[in-house]
């Protein structure tokens, strides 16, 4: 198994891998072109002798697979958190006065330990005086300090940690390791004033917390309130209004709770199960967070119109697949103007959205790319917080300022997608046509701006080479031709309408 | 003499007034930035809370471009444009070209006629869209009544890309266009032709210029007077008339 993530300047690189790949010399951070060449890969995941099966790394789910371990782990102790840091990969529990319940530590250990086995996770556990001291433990063990150090306060075990138990940033990190520091006894034995002067600031802060001198707390993961709702009807209904009123009453109570937790749904699902086992799902997509019934039944009404349903209703569900913080504004006094354009403006989104589906109201966007149909492209602009932010901030990594746009007369209005195939007569072998043919018309033309030529990258898979030319007619009709390299075929691709 | 032209004047305006459900929207007009082809609307530029036709005279004509203008300058304050484009044939990278922020852009693709006017429907009545910009190839009368009513609700501007067939039809635009490319030119250039106004009898040709390389529009400029006079003849006569002869102007692209 190896997950690989996709860096901006240095392509796709080996994120973690499995021991078996470990073995045979694959180490985080390699490119996994390098891996490919090794003839090693399976990209389908085949279980074949020797191949591996490879995944993009996928932060997000990684997050939302601890928080669901966190939670789980809530029955041993009342306080569980993660770790913390940008990407946590660690659980901490806090096991004060535990020892009633579970009796010694040790046991405890094995308890907690069978629990991970059966989910098939092999976890690595440590108990300690802090939580930084536990996780240092379980990150760098070593034979000299034991997983559980029983005693309170004995600092003697822990001084033996290796350095990098410190999780420091790498130059200091390297630093340490020539002035030949190596264990966290020998930082001990420098004078603090001086330590503080020389290394970053937070290598005190992580030492005297592993010590226990400095204090720590565990952020406790609470588990996601339930956000779906449902209603059985004891005789099933056929009739719209009935429905509606019932899926205005589920609203309601969805409301209540989204507000009780200060969230808003991006992303609604309602599902009707009618009699015989068929059921009929409205999915509704919203451009804004909200959490007003009235207007998320307007959204449900619009799609329930247009379906039809197999059969009467017996229950209603509603789910709340998709939630964000709910962003409440003051109003303002007097500047009411803006936010109420905005969520006019909202409004008509979810309702286009509503009816035509999400994606088919779009909003494009350049991108810095030759080849005409890749110059831009389009996002969906309802439901989809997570891949929103995700792309404005893949846009600020990669490029900087955005792409330029093409000058005003240099790209047609109007696009022909699949380009038409035209018949041409021309003077030169590699200049602009004299006369064409398109859809039993004929065109003579006056001028010709041109070419331009474009080709993609090689690496793209089959090649695009065409020349681009601007074509007024003598009837003044301005057209984009283009001539393909590899056969010299013609095509129309565009009006400047 | 005077005071005939007075009286006009005046009862033209109040048609005008009684014509628009919305009085309070009063004469905001938006220019195109070129001065022959505000000229050429009654009033001087596209009236705030209107519909304008734009008939295609011919591929790769140019009325797009002219709309689009107008789109611009309708979304300066930072209004949206929707693009509704059931063929999906608008490219976006031109749309920026033109200068037209892109953020400000909501693209929509209907499935099918019906959609496509709900959509215009839908858009061109909310008070946060600037401008509506796309292709209608065919409208029924009631729908666009309907068009024009939800647009003078919200005081956007509708701006209709029609073929030419639909000059036969009847109207509920505030200004119907026609747009025909001249060769046979230096410079790449159109004229514009005023086929119908509510509420006036006027009519007019402009010619202008689309500049190659900064795309800059102005008057073209030296007219070729018996040329756009003919145009223009051959164009006020009724569609009546022409079928009584049989014979469509000969600088008109029989469709």
């Amino acid at each position: 198994m190896i997950l690989y993530e996709r860096d901006a300047r240095r392509g796709e690189r080996v994120r973690a891998c499995c021991q078996r790949a470990a073995a045979q010399g694959i180490r985080p951070g390699m490119p996994l072109a390098e891996v490919a060449a090794t003839g090693m890969l399976e990209k389908t995941g085949g279980s074949a002798e020797g191949s591996y099966h490879i995944a993009r790394h996928e932060p997000e789910e990684d997050r939302q697979a601890l928080l669901h371990l966190a939670i789980e782990c809530q029955q041993f102790s009342p306080l569980v958190g993660m770790a913390e840091g940008d990407s946590p990969d660690g659980l901490q529990m806090d096991l004060r006065g535990l020892d009633r319940v579970f009796g010694d530590e040790r046991d405890l250990h094995g308890r907690v330990e069978e629990f991970f086995r059966r989910r098939g996770y092999f976890a690595r556990l440590a108990i300690a005086d802090t939580p930084s001291a536990a996780s240092a433990l379980a990150r760098y063990p070593t034979e000299a300090v034991p997983p559980i150090i029983a005693a309170p306060g004995d600092r003697s075990l822990l001084e033996q940690l290796p350095v990098a138990a410190l999780n420091l940033p790498d130059h200091v990190q390297q630093m340490l390791q020539h002035l030949g520091i190596d264990r966290l006894s020998q930082l001990e034995s420098l004078p603090r004033a001086s330590l503080a002067a020389r290394f970053d600031s937070s290598l005190l802060q992580r030492l005297d917390r592993i010590l226990g001198r400095a204090d720590e707390v565990i952020v406790a993961c609470h588990a996601p309130e339930d956000l779906n709702v449902r209603l059985a009807f004891e005789h099933p209904i056929v009739q719209p209004e009935a429905i509606l009123w019932a899926i205005q009453r589920l609203l309601v109570q969805l409301a209540e709770r989204l507000n009780a937790c200060g969230l808003g749904v991006l992303q609604l699902e309602c599902q009707l199960i009618c009699q015989g086992g068929r059921s009929c799902e409205i999915r509704v997509g919203l451009f804004r967070v909200t959490a007003d019934p009235d207007h998320l039944l307007g959204l449900i009404r619009m799609q329930l119109e247009q379906q039809r349903l197999p059969d009467a209703v017996h229950e209603l569900r509603i789910d709340a697949t998709s939630t964000a913080v709910c962003e409440s504004r003051q109003r303002d006094l007097f500047a009411e103007s803006i936010p109420r354009d905005l969520t006019k403006l909202g409004a008509l989104i979810e309702r286009l959205s509503s009816r035509l589906g999400s994606e088919r109201v779009l909003r494009p966007e350049l991108q810095a790319d030759a080849q005409i149909e890749r110059a831009y492209r389009c996002r969906p602009l309802t439901g989809e917080p997570t891949a929103n932010k995700a792309a404005t901030r893949e846009r600020s990594r990669t490029d900087r300022s955005p792409p330029a746009a093409p000058g005003p007369m240099f790209r047609p209005l109007r696009l022909f997608d699949p380009p038409r195939p035209i018949e041409v007569i021309g003077i030169a072998m590699d200049g602009p046509p004299a006369k064409f043919f398109d859809r039993r018309e004929t065109y003579q033309v006056a001028r010709a701006f041109g070419p331009e030529r474009m080709e993609t990258g090689w690496w793209r898979g089959p090649s695009v080479r065409r020349d681009y030319y601007r074509v007024e007619t003598t009837g003044g009709n301005r057209l984009w031709l283009f001539r393909r390299l590899q056969d010299q075929q013609w095509f129309l691709h565009g009006e400047f309408e | 003499m005077t005071s005939t032209t007075d009286t006009i004047a005046r009862l033209r305006a109040e048609i005008r007034r009684l014509e628009c459900s919305r009085a309070m929207l009063g004469d905001q007009r938006i220019s195109s930035g070129c001065e022959a082809l505000d000229a050429l609307f009654p009033g001087g530029g596209v009236r705030r809370g209107s519909l304008v036709e734009w008939l295609r005279g011919g591929v790769g004509s140019g009325a797009a471009t002219l709309a689009l203008h107008y789109a611009r300058q309708a979304c300066r304050q930072g209004t949206s444009l929707v693009v509704v484009d059931r063929l999906r044939q608008v490219y976006p990278p031109a749309l920026a070209g033109w200068g037209i922020d892109l953020a400000q852009v909501i693209l929509v693709h209907p499935r099918d006629v019906r959609e496509e006017l709900w959509a215009w429907d839908q858009s061109l009545r909310c008070a946060a869209v600037g401008a509506v910009w796309g292709e209608i190839e065919r409208i029924d009368g009631r729908s666009f009544r309907r068009l024009q009513l939800a647009v003078e609700d919200s005081g956007g501007v509708g701006l209709l890309l029609r073929p030419l067939r639909a000059r036969i039809e009847p109207t509920w635009a505030d200004v119907r266009l026609l747009v025909q490319p001249c060769g046979g030119q230096q410079v790449r250039r159109l004229s514009v032709h005023l086929l119908s106004t509510r509420g006036s009898a006027a009519r007019g040709t402009v010619s202008l210029e689309l500049d190659e390389w900064s795309g800059r529009l102005q008057k073209a400029r030296d007219l070729h007077e018996t040329r756009t006079g003919n145009l223009a003849a051959s164009l006020a006569r009724t569609t009546a008339d022409r079928r009584a002869t049989g014979t469509y102007g000969s600088s008109v692209d029989p469709v």
